[in-house]
């Protein structure tokens, strides 16, 4: 892996942002991170909210099941540690990237199922339009440190509206996914912060 | 990016089943057999030659200095592509159909390349195949996801169903032999495994519901909503419950759900709720006569939401017209009609239906004797004398076949009266009225609303109020 | 089918107060023979008033131009005449001119983000739209993120500011007003910023002032409506003797750092106190939020 050292001397040859725009960038996405963490465990709790037992009872832990095109954080502390901080905002874009089209697509199903939970709806929108800012913001910080970005995504959950049950189950999953990758977010920027301090 | 011969050096003989092949048009995995006592402990050195010229090793396996017995060997080169994996196979029971979802794994690939897929389904125990079908795509050097869908003409819950996928890679430049890649994994739709499958039932019904899992899996246990329900075990595969007397679900319907080991969870939703009310106090009026609006109470709610919701139409249907016209609300329980030139009377029939079933109500009405007149706008009040006042406002609507009786209330710190004036209905026009045995000097408030005159119905709302004083004598 | 027996070009203009405008009236051949009409026989009218034959020109015998240097003149309609059989004056066609001035660079250009509820947040971007145009002109405010275009902002029935409903904050958005109308097109300075930095946050609320041992103290404890994630705040406590209406400030850099409580000291005991505060985001950046409602406390007695 590239150690960050060089990443930032190749970053700050190869980008328009100095040093202190890079550091200042870093700081204002784990800004987001900080508040996407905390809206997306908002809207996990809101959603199970409104899909009735089992969804919302404290014990309900179904086991987790991969999404079409979104990448799992599932990825065990220590290898997602030992990545490079360029891999490491590779996946996040990723995830990022993936992420708006499928709570557009659960904001669909939610829509039909609870079309009076105008809350639900709205925590939904704002985490896409989230996940939006910090894919941009991640995508500035990679270019800046001069680290290509993944492909773009495929968008929606496909295949046929699904039964009320699997739409609530892969609403449900979307957004234990968005809540993982809010911490998985959350601890990454922290760490890189520590590495380009203002 | 050429592709020639490749020799392996060592000796006495060469070996045997030699072959090389690529999943990926980058790298080349060569094997050959090595267990023939002759070439056992040998070090072999794999020699790349390209068109015209000997070149030095491409990667050396192990061993001392180059010493290149050349075993020429019609090499069998190959381009096999990876073995796609299926991302998501599930299954729509109303319309019989799979839906298929798959990464055609185009990052592989530094350039564009043409794809063709075999899509085999398979049914039944045996998995004997019922369709075998090619599609193909474009690999873009991304990964992408790909769609396909297929209807059977017997419903999928008849039998089960397998569905399994290659690929095939036609790079017209390859000079090797290019073989379909191997069978994906076998995948079975992650279908609905409780069934009904969001069924619609009127509170209070009872209602069975079974879950059925694949082999090597089992039930623990199946709860309505929050509340377990003792399992019947109908087969091998499948468990149901009984459920007595359902109450009204939340929008988002009941869940009944199955709890299986190893460690899953499969589902259904229940719909619980009422048949729709009679519409009640349907009323049709003319605010304009251009149109006619119907509003009407929808009664007690039937918790039914979104496509289970209850719809409402309105008929109009006089006995010459064959076809009712039908028209949808504007507003949640109010519909607009429009008024025509000729027709005085209007039998509405308003119906009211959800999947739990239907009612309507229906209203006569002489559309003459339904007229709600707008609020008066506009209203001004002037007056160039002592005793005298003069006002005028505005009504919106076309009254011109009947006339208009107005009221005017006039008040001051001390006194109020009402006055009626009758005149001549007129089209989105500015009417007219004067008071008099008004006192000098004297300061009223005046306000105004309109009804029809010949068969009242109802008065419009006062106009807002209107201050005046009148001259002094 | 009554056919006219000639046309002007431009059909309706859209024209530029004060510039020169030139029309030119072209009659039908049909119409030629027909009626014996030539292009010099050709009147303009502005209204009902004729236009000096000076601006007039026969550029051939079908076709007669006009000619405005100023068209500040110029009405509607603009129309071209005849006389027919030399008494009656005709009408051949007319034009409707309309006159305006093309949008000047909108200027000013700032944004507030107002905090509605705990969640709920808009932002007003409002501007100097310039001139009037006597035209009609169409406002937009645009924005993007640096790798995504925003939706257009369209005023409602203004054309000097737009509120944005969906704020995202910690993202940098860049902003700019367009304006356009038949004449031309202008855009504003384009201003940057994160939109976390322009808050005028929801005053502090439930305000309580709690009397304490000590005689010349009280305790202030509130709750913050807008949450620690989106911003740390800091306070401008104010207070005055009930029956006073002179406000005394305690030390901003006393309040300077993120709470919900205070203790306000050096009172008199035994008196009667009322209290307001109001904050803003901790490093400065953005709006104070409008006071609290005031909240009165009694300290405790001497002993």
């Amino acid at each position: 892996p590239v150690d960050h050292a060089n990443l930032l001397s190749s970053a700050s040859s190869s980008s328009s942002l100095s040093q202190q725009e890079v550091a200042t960038k870093i700081k204002q996405t784990h800004r987001l991170t900080v508040l996407l963490k905390h809206c997306s465990e908002q809207l996990l709790a809101e959603y199970v909210r409104h899909q009735g037992e089992p969804f919302s009872s404290p014990d309900f832990q179904p086991p987790a099941v991969a999404v079409p095109g979104l990448p799992s954080p599932s990825v065990p502390p220590e290898p997602w540690q030992a990545l490079s901080d360029g891999k490491r905002l590779w996946h996040l874009v990723a995830a990022y990237t993936t992420l708006p089209g499928l709570l557009g697509s659960v904001l669909r199903q939610q829509a039909e199922l609870n079309p009076l939970a105008s809350e639900l709806h709205r925590q939904l929108e704002a985490a896409a339009r989230q996940c939006r800012g910090l894919a941009g913001n991640l995508e500035g910080i990679m270019g800046a440190l001069g680290v290509p970005g993944p492909p773009p995504p495929s968008s929606s959950l496909g295949g046929p509206p699904p039964s009320a049950f699997l739409a609530k189950m892969s609403g449900y999953h979307v957004c234990r996914l968005h809540r993982d990758w809010a911490m998985r977010s959350h601890e990454a920027l922290g760490l890189l912060r520590t590495k380009y301090p203002l | 990016c050429n592709y020639v011969d490749v020799a392996v050096s060592g000796f006495p003989e060469a070996p045997g089943n030699w072959k090389c092949i690529t999943h990926d048009l980058n790298r080349m995995i060569c094997s050959w057999d090595a267990t023939s006592s002759a070439n056992r402990g040998l070090t072999y050195k794999i020699c790349q030659f390209r068109a015209a010229a000997i070149k030095t090793p491409v990667s050396a396996v192990a061993g001392n200095d180059f010493e290149c017995m050349l075993f020429f060997l019609v090499s069998f080169q190959a381009l096999i592509p990876l073995t796609p994996q299926i991302l998501n196979l599930s299954a729509d029971f109303s319309t019989y159909t799979l839906y298929l979802t798959w990464n055609d794994s185009g990052s592989v690939f530094q350039h564009e390349l043409d794809a063709s897929w075999q899509i085999q389904i398979l049914y039944k125990e045996t998995m004997e195949t019922v369709t075998l079908i090619n599609y193909d795509s474009k690999l873009t050097g991304k990964d992408s996801i790909l769609f396909w869908n297929w209807t059977s003409d017997i419903p999928l819950e008849c039998t089960s169903y397998y569905v399994k996928i290659r690929c095939y890679i036609n790079e017209l430049y390859f000079t090797g032999r290019k073989e379909w890649s191997e069978w994906s994994p076998v995948r079975t739709p992650n279908s609905v495994m409780v069934f009904p499958q969001d069924k619609v039932v009127l509170v209070g019904s009872n209602v069975t519901f079974c879950c059925l899992y694949n082999e090597g899996k089992s039930v623990k246990f199946m709860k309505y909503g929050s509340e377990s329900y003792p399992l019947l075990r109908l087969s091998k595969w499948s468990s149901a419950i009984k459920v007595q007397n359902v109450s009204a679900s939340v929008p988002s319907g009941t869940n009944v759900w199955c709890s299986l080991v190893p460690d899953d969870v499969e589902g259904t939703v229940l719909f619980v709720g009422y048949a729709p009310d009679t519409p009640q106090n349907l009323n049709c009026e003319t605010r304009t006569f251009i149109t006619i609006t119907c509003s009407w109470n929808p009664g007690r709610p039937t918790a039914l939401y979104s496509k289970r919701r209850t719809k409402y139409i309105l008929f109009e249907s006089p006995k010459y017209m064959e076809l009712p016209l039908k028209t949808t609300p504007t507003s949640k329980h109010a519909c607009d009609f429009p008024v025509h030139a000729n027709q005085k009377i209007y039998n509405f029939t308003l119906s009211a239906s959800n999947p739990l079933g239907q009612a309507e109500s229906s209203l006569l009405i002489d559309v003459n004797q339904r007229v709600h007149l707008e609020t008066p706008d506009k209203f001004t009040v002037s007056t160039n004398s002592s005793t005298h006042a003069h006002l005028s406002w505005y009504i919106p609507g076309n009254f011109i076949k009947i006339r208009l009786l107005c009221q005017i209330e006039i008040s001051n710190s001390n006194s109020e009266r009402q006055l009626n004036v009758s005149m001549a209905g007129a089209e989105n026009s500015n009417y007219r009225a004067w008071v008099d045995a008004l006192h000098p000097y004297g300061t009223y408030t005046f306000r105004v609303r309109c009804s029809a005159s010949e068969y009242f119905w109802k008065w419009s709302k006062w106009s807002e109020g209107k201050k005046l004083t009148t001259l002094e004598a | 089918l009554v056919q006219s027996c000639g046309y002007i070009i431009p059909e309706s203009p859209v024209l530029t107060l004060g510039s020169n405008f030139t029309a030119l009236c072209i009659l039908n051949e049909s119409c030629l023979d027909f009626g014996n009409i030539r292009a010099n026989q050709i009147i303009w009218k502005i209204k009902n008033s004729v236009v000096p034959k000076e601006q007039y020109r026969v550029i051939n015998r079908t076709v007669s131009s006009v000619t405005f240097s100023d068209t500040s003149t110029l009405a509607t309609p603009l129309t071209c005449n005849v006389l027919a059989d030399g008494q009656i004056e005709q009408n051949i066609y007319g034009i409707a001119v309309t006159l305006g001035l093309p949008p000047e660079k909108p200027e000013n250009l700032s944004c507030i983000v107002h905090q509605m509820s705990k969640t709920k947040f808009i932002m007003t971007c409002t501007w100097n739209p310039g001139r009037d145009t006597f035209l009609a002109t169409d406002f937009r405010l645009k924005s993007q993120w640096p790798l995504e275009t925003l939706p257009d902002c369209e005023p409602r029935g203004v054309n000097n500011s737009c509120d944005i409903f969906n704020v995202q904050f910690f993202v940098n958005l860049e902003v700019w007003v367009e304006a356009k109308n038949a004449l031309g097109k202008a855009e504003s300075e384009h201003i940057d910023f994160d939109p976390v930095d322009i808050v005028k946050p929801l005053p502090p609320h439930n305000l309580a002032v709690n009397s304490r041992e000590l005689p010349t103290v009280l305790k202030l404890s509130w709750e913050n409506q807008i949450t620690v994630v989106v911003m740390e705040l800091k306070f401008n406590i104010r207070y005055r003797i009930s029956d006073s209406s002179d406000w005394m400030e305690v030390p901003p850099e006393d309040t300077a750092s993120h709470r919900t409580s205070f203790t306000v000291q050096s009172l008199k005991p035994y008196t009667k106190y009322v209290f307001s505060l109001r904050c803003m985001k901790k490093n400065g950046l953005g709006y104070w939020s409008d006071w609290s409602e005031e909240k009165s406390g009694v300290t405790s007695e001497a002993k």
